[in-house]
């Protein structure tokens, strides 16, 4: 992915200008670039992207249109590029060519579009075949493509992830669009429910357990969804699955658990589990059913995330007489303590690519989200504005997704690392908190 | 309705700021009509009881500071009329619920609600209640009496609130 990258920026001048602004570092060579991307909304590249040219079999207009507007929004979503208007395109997307040697680069050169997402469909009986190109308009180039193929219900998981993929194609690490979010959410009644959020903008209820639900956590297939309710009175672990809408009780037999979590390799979960007052973290080997505790202190130790290796586990502990966050090898020893301003760091996640722990800590009364690397180091607040809690890390770990108080409701909102580009996710009533990012979806 | 006892002090405070939706004056006191509402979880209030908690029940709520467990001089005064209450009605069997404000994270003020409901268990025990009748649950921060973003609600919705389950 590196070597289009650098032919991007050492090749075109205009293009160069402007990658170079999305760059932390900005340097031409190949390992800055592909280790430090960019910072999304620093100085967004502008970009068109055509309707999809029918290229044969049956017209699906409605597919073709719904691949382009989330293809495009995504784009947008990321903080690496703008959209130009389609009024001021000049080709018409089904008379022109989608490939380098049939596109007129200059049509789109003169609209000031730097980089052109162009690509065409063929349906069938089967399905659709849908392949879109990312080309650097100034160097006259195709940075990189990708041809999906499947039913038109699958037309907008394509479109994520060709966004995926262009964000790959421009800074070496693939985008994360093709993934869900689950949260919890009383925007229907007063219960508080488990809900999913797609990048095409919907949301969709997924419990109907009329009472209180927490801490919905993705399995790492993203078919399954582990959470708490209290129906029944006391807390206990649920599982969730997505394809049939049911749930079950789990690990019944251990008694009041909350906030499972499943480990990298979905064989084990992690939890808290309160016993006398005090509540300390469990892990749960699923195969032998069998549950150890991982810490024993007097403490308050709860929100284990699991490292994305499953080597290690970071967690929130009152050990030291207020809340901080720790890590600690997967059996339970090695406590190493990695924050230390601030009288409350919570709710640690940890990033997918294993480098940096998110946090929510409270400042000034408020909470905000926070990074610090996960070996340990300076931290770092990511946000600024109202009250942030429970952040969650995109599966290129260069989001991060949190539940933001506006308004005296709480709603998603993303984040990039940087702080700089924050978007709304979810918007209307009631309050949504508690989300997590799933992985990439296949 | 039932003649204002020991017990006034603190929940008819609270009540007065449910019924006020915790934004008006705090307690215009001699004005307010009291009920004595049954007590019944607040969980079971929220299920079943169109999602409003209410304060009330024979027993006081017990208040906590900002991530404390710690019951201070007010707070034991709830304590010791609590466990009096005891020993006026032998037998009755209890249930200590911890709650936390909304600030900070759902899980850790499970686990603080969880220290909050022991803290107020324990200190009944010292003062001579049967550990026999109690029990306790946490709800955190998910069923606050009072629901506004303010120094007066969180006040109010960091308890232990004691319902009587039976005899």
């Amino acid at each position: 992915m590196g070597v289009p990258t650098v032919r991007f920026v050492k090749t075109s001048c205009v293009a160069a200008a402007a990658v170079a602004a999305l760059l932390w570092n900005p340097s031409t060579s190949a390992a800055a670039v592909q280790g430090e991307i960019a910072g999304p909304g620093a100085m967004q590249t502008p970009i068109a992207v055509p309707q999809l040219k029918w290229l044969g079999g049956p017209k699906q207009p409605r597919a073709a249109d719904e691949f382009t507007s989330l293809l495009a929004a995504d784009l947008e979503r990321s903080g690496l590029f703008r959209l130009i208007n389609a009024k001021a395109y000049i080709e018409d997307p089904q008379a022109s060519g989608i490939t380098r040697d049939t596109i007129n680069f200059d049509n789109w050169l003169v609209i000031d579009a730097l980089g052109l997402v162009r690509g065409g469909y063929k349906s069938s009986a089967e399905g659709i075949s849908i392949e879109v190109r990312f080309f650097d308009t100034a160097t006259r180039s195709s940075m990189g493509g990708s041809r999906f193929s499947g039913s038109i219900k699958e037309v907008p998981l394509m479109a994520h992830k060709m966004a995926d993929a262009i964000l790959g194609f421009v800074t070496g690490k693939k985008g994360p669009f093709a993934s869900m979010i689950t949260f919890v959410s009383d925007r229907h009644d007063r219960f508080r429910e488990i809900y999913t959020y797609g990048f095409d903008g919907g949301v969709r209820r997924v419990t109907r357990h009329r009472s209180i639900t927490m801490a919905p956590s993705w399995h790492p297939r993203g078919d399954y969804i582990l959470f708490t309710s209290f129906r029944g009175g006391k807390p206990g672990l649920y599982d969730l699955n997505l394809a049939t809408s049911s749930d079950s009780r789990i690990a019944t037999k251990f008694g009041v658990n909350v906030g499972g979590t499943y480990s990298p390799d979905g064989r084990h979960i992690l939890l808290s589990r309160e016993r006398g007052g005090n509540t300390d973290i469990y892990v749960i080997d699923m195969s032998r059913q069998k549950i150890s505790p991982l810490t024993s202190h007097w403490g308050i130790d709860v929100e284990p995330a699991w490292s994305p290796d499953g080597k290690r586990i970071a967690f929130c502990s009152s050990r030291a007489g207020s809340p901080q966050i720790y890590t600690m090898k997967a059996d339970g020893s090695d406590i190493r303590r990695l924050t230390f301003e601030g009288d409350y760091n919570c709710s640690p996640d940890w990033s997918p690519d294993g480098r940096m722990i998110a946090y929510a800590g409270r400042e000034g009364g408020r909470f905000q989200i926070f990074t610090v690397p996960a070996g340990g180091g300076k931290s770092r607040r990511v946000t600024g504005e109202g009250s942030n809690e429970d952040p969650t890390w995109s599966p290129d770990s260069r989001y991060i997704a949190f539940s933001r108080r506006v308004g005296g409701k709480s709603k998603i909102f993303m984040t990039d690392v940087s702080g700089r580009w924050t978007r709304q996710l979810t918007h209307g009533n009631g309050n949504d908190r508690s989300p997590n990012w799933s992985g990439r979806l296949e | 309705m039932k003649t204002l006892g020991f017990r006034a002090g603190a929940w008819i405070i609270v009540v007065a700021l449910v019924v006020s939706g915790c934004s008006g004056q705090f307690g215009r006191r001699g004005s307010i009509s009291q009920e004595d509402l049954e007590g019944e979880s607040s969980l079971v209030q929220f299920e079943e009881g169109g999602g409003e908690i209410v304060a009330g029940g024979p027993l006081e709520d017990v208040r906590f500071p900002f991530d404390s467990i710690e019951i201070t001089g007010e707070a034991m005064a709830s304590v010791e009329r609590n466990a009096a209450w005891f020993s006026a009605n032998p037998g009755a069997k209890v249930e200590i619920e911890g709650h936390c404000d909304e600030r900070g994270t759902s899980e850790y003020n499970l686990a603080l609600g969880a220290r909050r409901a022991r803290a107020v268990r324990d200190a009944l025990v010292s003062l001579g209640v049967d550990s026999q009748a109690l029990t306790t649950v946490s709800y955190g921060e998910e069923l606050p009496l009072c629901k506004e973003s303010t120094d007066m609600c969180w006040e109010t919705n960091r308890r232990a609130h004691l319902v009587e389950l039976g005899r």
